[in-house]
């Protein structure tokens, strides 16, 4: 089921909000929790029912393990921990492996031997990236005694809480636990109920007007091969694909928090506009925040991080993004992808250190011109690196660059520019929304809907609308959320979110 | 009820539910509803809610007909399930039955008549299983056979032309909710499109309605007619005859006499063989299938005929007079004469057997 789709909105989340509560008044925080539970599973396995055992499986063994090692780490045997973490996060890491990369596998072994084997036909199960780590860093955490959880029905609800369950966030046990079945989580409250859907109405709207709207100038370019691209098509499909992904996760991340604040739950942050970043390492504070956080806390940090030296630093940056752009998909247009970042990385780092050294004034300048500057390479990098993330061969994503740097200058034909009505307007004036509006948590910061949002102090230089329950908010949502479905009615079934394949 | 954030009072949380319920509320039953529509989001002729938009083809072409006749959405099945006669066929019998004077016989007769027509459905399958599927038993069938694309008889889900969404052999697989969702869809696209013509000048619904002619048909969920008239060309007066442009020997095979046997078993009843007239048609084949069968058949010199589309469908001049026709033969039939026993001091035509050339 999806988010933006019509028995989602209509039937699933009432039906799931209304229950929760009820329960909640009749028996109590356990009832409330079996419901979500259920609702969370009901919401996974409606795609495909074959999923579901797939999903309790990988819940059941993880509580298992982690009751082991809590109990291990507990009575201070911690030779045998470490044994049951290694075999805990092997199972997960081997189970995401052949669900997803095994074909992958294949076709390099294939490549390299010069055989012809055939592929495997294997279910992956959608989110299976997402749930496997947020168990993996739950595992970990109770192997370092952060983290021990004895309720089987809390820890089911943790890992298939629907609204993170798909696409993420990549949750923290420690943040989430203490919320579910929490006294102010069991009354319906009018105020969280209202940011809850004026956030999910802005994510709706994101998603169906913004970003499917763009993919119709995307989609065209990337699907004729890059020969037959002009420079300008080119550069408008990729800024197209650039905002479409944008507007997409922007989407996703604002419903998944405002459908969890409904509940009185606050998600973790994982979207805050990226492309106003100056930098990439700010970037990657920015964009999906939570698998950042993940990799730098359960990778790079482990790696050894930046403690032995720049070489091995800059080694371990590079490892991460590689296995990062591995995450995101099982294919070498991925691992290039990644690979382009963790080098943008280790420039961005190289840049920090020489400018500290010899031009420390540049380094701690808040000029504005400056600013833009860096803000608009640091879209032009990241914009190039989509290339690869959409590109569906490396073949095709070298042609693109091409008819980007304007090798196709006289074989490339005119296609979105003449025929996609619109994009001479549209691609402009979503610029401008992407740099020089406030995103949902700015204009939601009084309210704080989601967790780690200190860092959005009051700042009097901008002119950002404040969100506050009344007539004026009330009926921007309704339009909002009018104009959402309206387009989503029109286009009949919901179209997916890009970070449900990973 | 929790209010511990400055600025969230009950009365301004209040008012921000009011306003946004209400504003959502108003705001769908403005776009989505209209009095006695037929089905949520039907679209009424020019208010007249006895039609439905049927189809459109302003950013796609895609029709209605499948998804409501096979899922039942609205009323259709319910009034077909009523009627005396049914008609079978695709566009050409859609074309081609006037509806005006379709509805003048039925009063004459005190019969009720459906049009179950199928747009862009070459073979008579797709009709089969919405047939089987809702247990529709007329007294009579009367079933445009025709060979154009494929034989009617054909077991075989063939379209002349995909429409959307609602492809006929995707329309068996998906549910009723599936259905229900893309004949809502289409409704609200149209809506939005009937929308942007009130208020944008036409250069700009050009840009954006770019792919289609600007096509729309109505149907009435009550006989299953098509109201044509706002089709581009279906009304001008501009004598259009058509052409003879099939090979005049066209003998029915076996096998398809044989399909056309086991069609007419698997629905029950009595049946009548007509052809629309159209630039490629086939009489021979009509004609032998029907005696083979022992069926009545009602065939005419296409040549009679006008057509707004080049000799593909009947314009509403030619409509009107084949349709007048036809019934007239048919109503001179013994076959209908027996179903449907004439009201007190009505007076039958005779009945001639073989092709029967139309009077100009």
């Amino acid at each position: 089921m999806l988010f933006n789709s019509i028995e989602f909105i209509f039937f699933f989340l009432p039906a799931t909000v209304c229950g929760y509560f009820v329960l909640a008044k009749i028996g109590g925080a356990r009832w409330a929790m079996l419901w979500l539970t259920l609702a969370s599973l009901v919401f996974y396995s409606y795609w495909d029912i074959r999923f579901l055992p797939i999903l309790c499986s990988s819940i059941v063994f993880n509580y298992l393990i982690g009751l082991v090692l809590a109990e291990k780490w507990h009575s201070g045997i911690r030779g045998s921990a470490q044994r049951w973490l290694i075999f805990g996060v092997a199972v997960n890491l081997l189970i995401l492996a052949y669900c997803k990369y095994a074909n992958l596998f294949l076709l390099a072994y294939n490549d390299l031997t010069r055989q012809h084997i055939e592929f495997i036909k294997v279910l992956l199960p959608l989110g299976i990236s997402f749930f496997t780590f947020t168990q993996i860093a739950f595992l970990v955490d109770v192997y370092r005694g952060k983290a021990r959880e004895h309720n089987a029905m809390k820890y089911a609800l943790f890992v298939s809480y629907f609204p993170h369950l798909i696409a993420g966030p990549i949750l923290h046990h420690r943040e989430m636990m203490p919320q579910f079945g929490s006294p102010n989580t069991l009354r319906p409250n009018p105020l969280y109920l209202a940011v809850g859907c004026t956030i999910f109405s802005m994510g709706l709207f994101k998603k169906v007007v913004f970003a499917d709207g763009m993919a119709m100038i995307a989609d065209p370019v990337f699907a004729v091969t890059g020969s037959a691209v002009s420079p300008v098509d080119a550069w408008l499909g990729v800024t197209a694909f650039a905002l479409q992904i944008y507007f997409d996760f922007s989407g996703y991340s604002d419903m998944a928090i405002g459908l969890s604040y409904m509940f009185g739950i606050r998600l973790p942050v994982n979207f805050f506009s990226p492309y106003k970043s100056t930098g990439i390492i700010e970037f990657w504070r920015r964009w999906n925040m939570t698998l950042s956080r993940f990799l730098r806390d359960y990778l790079y940090i482990p790696l050894g991080g930046n403690r032995k030296g720049p070489m091995r630093r800059h080694i371990n940056l590079m490892i991460t993004m590689l296995l990062g752009g591995l995450w995101h998909g099982a294919g070498w247009t991925f691992i290039v992808w990644g690979g382009l970042h963790g080098l943008y990385l280790i420039v961005n780092h190289g840049w920090r250190t020489m400018t500290k050294r010899f031009f420390p004034r540049v380094a701690v300048s808040r000029n504005l011109l400056l600013r833009m500057a860096f803000i608009a390479l640091t879209f032009l990098c990241v914009t190039i690196a989509w290339v690869f993330f959409r590109a569906t061969s490396l073949d095709s994503a070298v042609a693109m660059l091409k008819a980007m740097a304007g090798l196709n200058l006289h074989t490339g034909k005119l296609l979105v520019w003449t025929l996609i009505h619109g994009t001479q307007i549209a691609i402009p004036a979503l610029l401008l929304v992407v740099f020089f509006t406030p995103n949902t948590l700015e204009i939601m910061k009084k309210f704080r809907p989601a967790l780690d949002t200190d860092f959005l102090k009051p700042d009097g230089r901008r002119l950002a609308p404040a969100w506050k329950p009344d007539m004026l908010w009330g009926g921007v949502t309704a339009l909002t959320l009018l104009i959402g479905l309206l387009t989503l009615f029109a286009t009949g079934d919901g179209t997916q979110f890009l970070y449900f394949q990973f | 009820m929790v209010n511990d954030i400055d600025g969230a009072t009950k009365s301004s949380l209040i008012r921000f539910w009011i306003t946004a319920v209400g504003v959502l509320v108003i705001g769908l039953l403005a776009i989505v509803y209209t009095p006695g529509q037929d089905h949520l989001g039907a679209i009424t002729l020019d208010g007249d809610p006895t039609w439905y938009r049927n189809y459109g083809d302003g950013i796609r072409r895609e029709i209605q007909d499948r998804d409501i006749f096979f899922h039942d959405i609205g009323h259709s099945i319910a009034y077909a399930r009523q009627a005396d006669i049914i008609f079978l066929g695709h566009s050409m019998l859609l074309y081609g039955l006037d509806w005006r004077t379709t509805r003048e016989f039925e009063k004459k007769y005190g019969v009720k008549i459906y049009n179950l027509g199928s747009a862009g459905d070459a073979s008579g399958e797709f009709l089969l299983r919405v047939i089987k599927k809702h247990g529709l038993h007329p007294k009579l069938w009367i079933i445009n056979v025709d060979n154009t694309g494929t034989n009617f008889f054909y077991r075989s889900l063939d379209n002349f032309g995909q429409f959307g969404t609602s492809a006929a052999d995707s329309v068996l697989r998906y549910g009723r909710w599936h259905a229900m969702k893309n004949v809502f869809s289409r409704n609200i696209n149209w809506r939005i499109e009937m929308i942007a013509r009130r208020f944008f000048p036409e250069w700009v619904i050009r840009k954006i309605y770019r792919t289609g002619t600007g096509m729309t048909f109505y149907r009435a969920p009550a006989d299953g007619n098509l109201f044509l008239d706002k089709v581009p060309g279906y009304t001008l007066k501009k004598e259009q005859t058509m052409e003879v442009l099939h090979d005049p020997h066209c003998p029915a095979p076996q096998a398809e006499i044989e399909g056309a046997r086991n069609y007419l078993k698997e629905i029950g009843g009595s049946a009548i063989f007509i052809q629309v007239p159209h630039a490629n048609e086939c009489r021979q084949h009509v004609l032998e299938t029907a005696k083979a069968l022992g069926v009545p058949a009602l065939v005419f010199d296409q040549t009679a005929f006008t057509s707004w589309d080049r000799g593909g469908h009947l314009n509403r001049d030619g409509a009107q007079k084949f349709t007048s026709l036809m019934l007239s033969q048919l109503e001179a039939l013994p076959e209908f004469q027996h179903l449907f026993l004439p009201t007190a001091g009505h007076i039958l035509p005779e009945y001639k057997s073989g092709p029967i050339a139309p009077t100009n």
